[in-house]
């Protein structure tokens, strides 16, 4: 089967056009010809026949021998040629024979129209000459007859439609199947590999016919040409990319590998610069020191900066999908900036008396990460006054929920002209910016791109001198982890709320508010007394302690209304005298805090809860045993170090072969949490997990019980997917070298927590 | 008066132009024969006899067949010699007769034989021409003795020379055609074996029907009474 486009079509169209005319013409000329030639001959033989009866029948007529001229004109009557005919003498058709259509016999009598038509007809004259007289003795008329040259005529046309049809059918196929195999299959077949080419991802294995004729010939060879040129290109191509790739991956692992590089080295000198710090230093060393760590945790962070960006651009950071407390997160955010924001007297405020449906799944670490960079971002870029972060829940559908979190400061804005380019890479406002503020610029790209990885967008609005506002929105899942709410919305009590700020009093008595307390509030230590001293049933007064006359407030409620309880909170950087106090939150106030203030409301009243603690104070039993599996000197003793400043005993493998032995002698459970280094010589802490992991199994089918021990990590490889090993391995969690003192403490506690003291 | 005028005018006409009529002239020699000057011997007795009745004629050329068509159409008003027959008798107005055509027989001159019938014949020996027809009773008559001859001359010279007794032929044409020499030593039978008379004859739709056929009789009558008639036959048909 043809498969024809719509050249053929119009080449199929054409050639029957151009044949039907020419074919038509000839037709109509061929029949023209024959009609002329056929009446002609009709004519000839007419007069043939006129010339033989003027032969016999002037002696006829002379004679008046009917009965011969009546046989004589039948027999020529009897041509197909004629129709009738008639001898006229003296006026009168003395002798008239007619072609008899129905009987073989010919009919002696003309019809009326026969004889309508004989009269217009030019007659002959005959005339005879003989020994015995002459003289006219008739005038003969003959009416031919056309019937048989129509019937031939009929039978010549239709003989040459069937033959133009047959011709013009015939010739057009022939002409077709020509042009179809010399220029239109050739063409189409081009056109399908071209296409194939396009379409099916380029296939250039197909290769035309080049002995075709002329101009088709060339343009197969052509396309030939083109092809292998191309299938030449996209092998060069391809080699290019396997290259490129190859070079992309031994990017990313050379920056693994600077990464563990750098950070191994930075985690021996911040670690050693907090040694040095800790131990007997004059004034001017010791700063000299602290100032040395700072700048050491300053390239921390730029070198982490960059890793996260080179991720990034390199497509390796993916997006995790974990379940996680997003209002512990938002927490956790604050608490780790709040010493920040304190040290700078600027107020950190917190509103996340919105924020419900605290599971949600997503990547906790990176919204973390977009959180510390913002607000460090702001209270970087403000020199007086507020941070408040509010967060909440937008637009929930049955699946996705959008996180919202702004942040605003009161720092010194952004001009409106660098906004656009502000989350572009290594951008910041001005080169003076960079020289005033310090970073490498790369944190807000780094935000930016994060926010989009999550489907979401940082926005910003600021006016110079006054503020800046940024806007997160991620795209969160929702959980199908359900937790009721830790903050009762039923309680009945009465609370006062002293804060000269404005703003903080809001959040307060929102949050207070959501809680179902009665709320009242001023903002000076006299309006405080003043309602003090007239509302009988305040349950507890929550004061600032940044309020003036802060102290001379908390004397007078100790002496005249002792009943009524004392919550405090103050900045993170500031100590008071506990005892003073039913209550001590740090600014701002999270979950936690708020569970320990309900929970001091609901006791009776002015008796102090002597086990009441704050959380930097609350104690890890100092008798707690570990483990350190580390082979790098320097690393042993950052890590000791820091153990030792929490109060652990530390005993140091330094392979998994020793790690081993030192539990396999352990025999009474000594050590309660193994820190394990990954990588080491004889056995790597993979390995040496997997060897603990098996004897503990082995251990608990032989005498029915065996404690699991808390193994984790440390390890310099940032990369994603260190993570999944360690846990793979056996290990309980992560932390990644060098180690931050305070993320250090907080899985010390969290993996001690419920461990019986000895 | 103008009537008369008129009238007298016609006749003063017709007197100094003869009437002429046309003679259908089919070759039918001796009687009709268009070789000679006198048209035949019945075209010059036609004309003799209309001319003393003082009518012309014209003579027509054509054959026998036409004439009778002629005559009908009213293209010639006299046929010159014609058999009398029923048929024709219908349509055409025959004159007296004026002349026959006998079928005798011819004997030697000083022979006294008559015919009486076939019976008289049965025992002479009868001459006549290859392929002629004669009377079908005599060809068929087995007790009748035949001898054939080439021609007429052939057999007046067989019986001449007394090799047959009679031979057969019409009066007027063995008159006409035999040698004068020769003609005087045989003589004819008074008895024909067939006798037709011959006639003219007009159309009887023709007009002038009547005055050709009264004045034909009137002419033949006045030629008989003056005897010119008798002299014609015996000056012209034996005489050449």
């Amino acid at each position: 089967m043809i498969r024809s486009g719509k050249l053929a079509n119009l080449v199929v169209c054409l050639i029957l056009l151009v044949q039907t005319i020419v074919f038509g013409a000839t037709a109509v000329y061929n029949y023209w010809i024959s009609k002329q030639t056929l009446y002609q001959k009709l004519e000839e033989n007419i007069d043939t026949i006129a010339q033989r009866l003027s032969n016999s029948l002037p002696l006829l007529l002379w004679n008046y021998n009917t009965d011969a001229i009546n046989r004589a004109l039948e027999t020529e009557v009897s041509s197909q040629d004629i129709d009738a005919i008639a001898i006229e003498v003296d006026g009168v058709n003395e002798y008239q024979v007619a072609q008899s259509h129905s009987e073989k016999r010919s009919s002696y009598f003309l019809s009326d129209q026969q004889k309508t038509v004989m009269a217009s007809l030019q007659g002959r004259q005959i005339n005879y000459t003989g020994d015995d007289g002459n003289g006219l003795v008739g005038t003969l008329y003959i009416l031919p007859s056309d019937a048989e040259v129509k019937a031939a005529l009929k039978k010549l046309a239709n003989q040459l439609l069937l033959q133009s049809l047959t011709l013009n059918v015939s010739l057009a196929m022939i002409m077709f199947w020509i042009l179809y195999t010399l220029i239109i299959k050739p063409i189409n077949k081009t056109n399908q590999n071209l296409k194939s080419i396009i379409n099916e991802g380029a296939d250039l294995s197909k290769r035309l016919d080049e002995n075709n004729v002329g101009e088709i010939g060339q343009l197969a060879k052509n396309y030939n040409q083109l092809a292998q040129y191309l299938s030449a290109m996209l092998q060069d191509r391809q080699i290019a990319l396997e290259k490129a790739e190859e070079s992309a991956k031994l990017k990313s692992e050379f920056l693994a590998s600077m990464s563990h590089e750098i950070r191994t080295p930075m985690n021996g000198v911040l670690g050693m610069l907090d040694l040095i710090s800790k131990g007997d230093l004059n004034d001017k060393q010791l700063h000299h020191a602290k100032l040395a760590k700072s700048s050491a945790e300053s390239l921390l962070v730029i070198i982490n900066d960059i890793l996260d960006f080179s991720k990034i651009e390199a497509g390796k950071l993916e997006i995790e999908k974990v379940d996680f407390d997003i209002r512990l997160l938002v927490e956790s955010c604050i608490q780790s900036m709040a010493l920040r924001a304190h040290q700078k007297n600027l107020e950190l405020l917190l509103d996340l008396t919105t924020l419900e449906m605290p599971y949600v799944i997503g990547d906790p670490n990176r919204i973390r990460q977009i959180l510390i960079n913002i607000i460090a971002n702001a209270i970087k870029f403000t020199e007086q006054g507020t941070i408040s972060v509010s967060a909440k829940m937008l637009g929930q559908n049955s699946s996705q929920i959008i996180f919202n979190c702004d942040i605003t400061d009161t720092g010194i804005g952004i001009p409106e002209s660098k906004q656009a380019i502000l989350f572009d890479a290594f951008s910041q406002v001005d080169a003076s910016t960079t020289r005033e503020y310090g970073g490498t610029g790369l944190g807000l790209a780094i935000v930016n791109q994060l926010c989009m990885l999550m489907d979401g967008q940082v926005s910003l609005v600021s006016q110079v001198g006054k503020g800046t506002c940024f806007s997160i929105k991620i795209k969160l899942q929702k959980s199908d982890k359900i937790t009721n709410s830790v903050l009762p919305n039923d309680l009945s009590y009465k609370v006062l709320v002293i804060d000269e700020s404005e703003k903080n009093r809001q959040i307060l008595i929102g949050q207070l508010t959501h809680l179902g307390i009665t709320t009242l509030d001023v903002q000076h230590h006299s309006q405080a007394i003043k309602i003090i001293e007239t509302t009988t049933d305040i349950h507890c007064v929550l004061i600032s302690s940044t309020l003036p006359a802060f102290t001379d407030l908390i004397n007078y409620l100790r002496e005249h209304r002792a009943q009524v309880k004392r919550a405090v909170i103050t900045p993170v950087n500031t100590d008071i005298k506990k005892d003073a106090f039913d209550f001590h939150g740090f600014k701002p106030m999270i979950t936690e805090d708020w569970v320990r203030f309900i929970k001091v409301l609901k006791t009776e009243p002015a008796v102090p809860d002597p086990s009441e603690q704050t959380r930097q104070s609350e104690p890890i039993d100092n008798k707690t045993h570990i483990l350190l599996v580390e082979d790098n000197m320097i690393n042993q003793q950052v890590a000791l170090a820091n153990l030792e400043a929490l109060g652990f005993e530390v005993d140091i493998a330094e392979n998994g072969k020793q790690a081993i032995q030192k539990l396999y002698d352990d025999q009474d459970h000594y050590y309660q949490l193994i820190l394990m280094d990954c990588q080491m010589p004889e056995m790597d802490g993979y390995q040496a997990t997997q060897m603990i992991r098996k004897n503990e199994a082995d251990a608990q089918t032989e005498q029915g019980t065996c404690p699991h021990i808390p193994i984790i990590a440390m390890t310099a490889n940032a990369m994603k997917g260190d993570r999944e090993k360690c846990i793979a391995a056996g290990m309980d969690d992560y932390l990644s070298k060098p180690i931050d003192p305070e993320k250090f403490q907080a899985k010390l506690s969290k993996w001690l927590k419920g461990i019986p003291k000895n | 008066m103008r009537h008369v005028l008129l009238l007298s005018l016609l006749i003063l006409s017709s007197l100094s132009h003869a009437t002429t009529y046309k003679v259908a002239a089919y070759a039918w020699e001796p009687f009709v024969d268009l070789k000679r000057d006198d048209g035949g011997i019945s075209i010059d007795l036609l004309r003799k006899a209309l001319q003393t009745q003082g009518y012309a004629i014209e003579l027509v050329p054509m054959p026998w067949a036409r004439s009778l068509v002629m005559l009908e159409k009213g293209k010639v008003d006299i046929l010159p010699a014609v058999w009398f027959t029923e048929e024709r008798n219908k349509t055409m107005l025959y004159s007296e007769r004026y002349a026959a055509n006998r079928l005798v027989f011819i004997k030697a001159k000083d022979d006294d034989y008559e015919f009486e019938g076939l019976p008289s014949l049965y025992d002479k020996v009868v001459g006549v021409v290859r392929d002629y027809a004669y009377e079908e009773s005599l060809l068929k008559d087995n007790n009748i003795r035949f001898s054939v001859a080439d021609s007429l001359n052939s057999n007046i010279k067989k019986l001449i020379a007394g090799r047959v007794d009679l031979t057969i032929e019409d009066e007027i044409v063995a008159k006409q055609t035999i040698e004068p020499s020769l003609l005087k030593e045989i003589d004819f039978s008074d008895n024909a074996l067939i006798e037709n008379p011959l006639f003219i004859t007009c159309s009887k739709q023709s007009v002038h029907c009547n005055t050709i056929i009264d004045a034909f009789n009137q002419g033949i009558a006045s030629m008989q009474a003056d005897g010119s008639y008798q002299r014609y036959f015996s000056e012209r048909v034996a005489n050449q």
